[in-house]
């Protein structure tokens, strides 16, 4: 083997390692920023989820005559659920939030299953009021996808940063290693069946 | 040599194309050809079935160059042995797994029928309808509005003893909130006297068949060439993966949803 040969092995070799890395870490670093980004659009759809929600439960307690007289304990569980909401928002606090999400949900499960008794005489199946029940039941809905899809996100971006070689470098990087799921207890995150139609 | 190479090559394919048309693409099926008309419940008069596809093109090709994007109404039927079985079922999946309506401007009614047997006869009959609408037509059809619907014409007991009736009384009502409410035209007129008269007096053969079974005869058959099959299964690759995976005919919009809907329970 000539000398110049011997040269460019030791040099070149170490060069084109050096690229393949660079390649792969550019490559690596933009799938995570794909990932990372795509959480947040996800935790962004719950916010939204979550406001319309917000919005909507007064208009569902108001529609339900002398709640806080006759279900007082329900009536109680919705503005607490609420303040805990607005306060959580206000203060930017994930985990607060998440069990602020979680008692509002708890709230309306209880309202639901009070607003579909058929014997309840402080409700009166009229067409808005049906509305209601379809516009809470439908925002449930949704916000249990909301979480579904923000897991899922979560769940592909720990499991890519956690592979080699880019466990290597993402700290570094500045990406974080577990980031946390939108955790509800158990039933929480269940939709109310409606079941009252003809 | 040449001749084993040509059969494993026209294996392949054969095999290739048989998985890819008649496979169930995973826990829901593939759209059918006809796309806008799923009826997997075989419940639906074919007049129907022509109906929902006729106004679903014309609905998609009068509103897909609008800047709010084209709508697309897909009506599915699935018939379940009883109604728990309907939690299988999750219309957010399979609203994104069919893509309806381009820039999120679709809608799915799902229907779920179940049998109920009298004496010796059995008949299928509607046990719970679900719709789900995309990002975009949210703002449009809102939970409410869909709910009334489903209460009023769907289920409207005028049409009890016919649920094609009420199937179409609710896709024009869909179509009425679209083409006005979204889409701002003047009107969307109908008239289910002369709709019902249509219905019994169609006699068209409407066939919504997921694939044509002449052409896989044709490709399977010696009549056509090695380049024949290669290249037709080359077109449906790229025609389904272009859509919402229809091989041939209409195609979704490559729209998504976002749990948005009602679910409706009959007794």
């Amino acid at each position: 083997m000539s000398k110049s040969a011997i040269i460019l092995a030791v040099v070149g070799v170490p060069i084109l390692g050096v690229i393949i890395l660079g390649i792969g870490m550019i490559f690596g670093y933009n799938n995570l920023v794909d990932l990372d980004v795509d959480i947040d659009g996800k935790y962004a759809q719950i916010e939204v989820r979550l406001q319309e929600r917000h919005d909507k439960i007064p208009q569902i307690v108001a529609a339900v005559d002398g709640l806080q007289e006759h279900a007082e304990s329900i009536y109680n569980a919705i503005t607490s659920a609420r303040a805990a909401y607005a306060s959580a928002k206000e203060a930017g606090d994930m985990d607060a939030l998440i069990a602020a999400d979680a008692l509002e949900a708890l709230a309306l499960t209880d309202l639901f299953a009070l607003m579909v008794a058929e014997d309840n005489p402080n409700i009166s199946a009229t067409s808005a009021y049906l509305g209601l029940i379809d516009e809470i039941s439908a925002t449930e809905s949704a916000l249990a996808v909301a979480r579904r899809d923000y897991n899922n996100a979560v769940q592909a971006y720990n499991a890519s940063v956690r592979r080699f070689p880019r466990i290597l470098y993402a700290s570094m990087l500045g990406f974080e290693k577990d980031l946390p799921f939108w955790k509800m207890n158990d039933g929480a995150d269940e939709v109310p069946e409606i079941d009252f139609s003809e | 040599m040449y001749k084993l190479v040509r059969l494993i090559l026209f294996l392949v394919v054969a095999i290739a194309m048989a998985v890819f048309a008649f496979g169930n693409g995973g826990k829901y099926p593939r759209p059918t050809q006809a796309y806008y008309v799923n009826d997997f419940a075989n419940v639906l008069m074919a007049g129907t079935r022509a109906t929902i596809v006729g106004e679903g093109e014309r609905l998609y090709e009068m509103t897909l160059d609008e800047p709010e994007g084209g709508a697309q109404i897909v009506v599915a039927t699935f018939a379940v042995t009883s109604v728990s079985e309907i939690a299988d079922y999750d219309k957010t999946e399979l609203f994104r797994k069919w893509r309806i309506g381009k820039n999120d401007m679709g809608v799915l009614v799902l229907l779920f029928f179940v049998e109920e047997t009298v004496g010796d006869a059995a008949s299928l009959d509607l046990a719970e309808c679900q719709i789900e609408v995309g990002y975009r037509m949210e703002q449009y059809l809102t939970p409410a509005k869909l709910g009334r619907m489903v209460d009023d014409y769907l289920l409207n007991e005028d049409w009890d003893y016919l649920i094609d009736l009420g199937v179409v009384n609710l896709l024009y009502e869909l179509l009425t909130e679209i083409y006005v409410g979204a889409y701002g035209y003047s009107s969307f007129n109908y008239d289910m006297e002369e709709y019902e008269e249509y219905l019994f007096n169609y006699e068209g053969d409407f066939d919504d068949d997921p694939v044509s079974m002449n052409l896989v005869l044709f490709l399977l058959s010696p009549f056509s060439s090695l380049w024949d099959k290669i290249g037709a299964i080359l077109t449906l690759v790229l025609l389904a993966g272009f859509g919402g995976g229809s091989l041939v005919g209409n195609r979704g919009g490559g729209g998504s949803s976002g749990g948005m809907g009602i679910f409706r329970r009959r007794r």
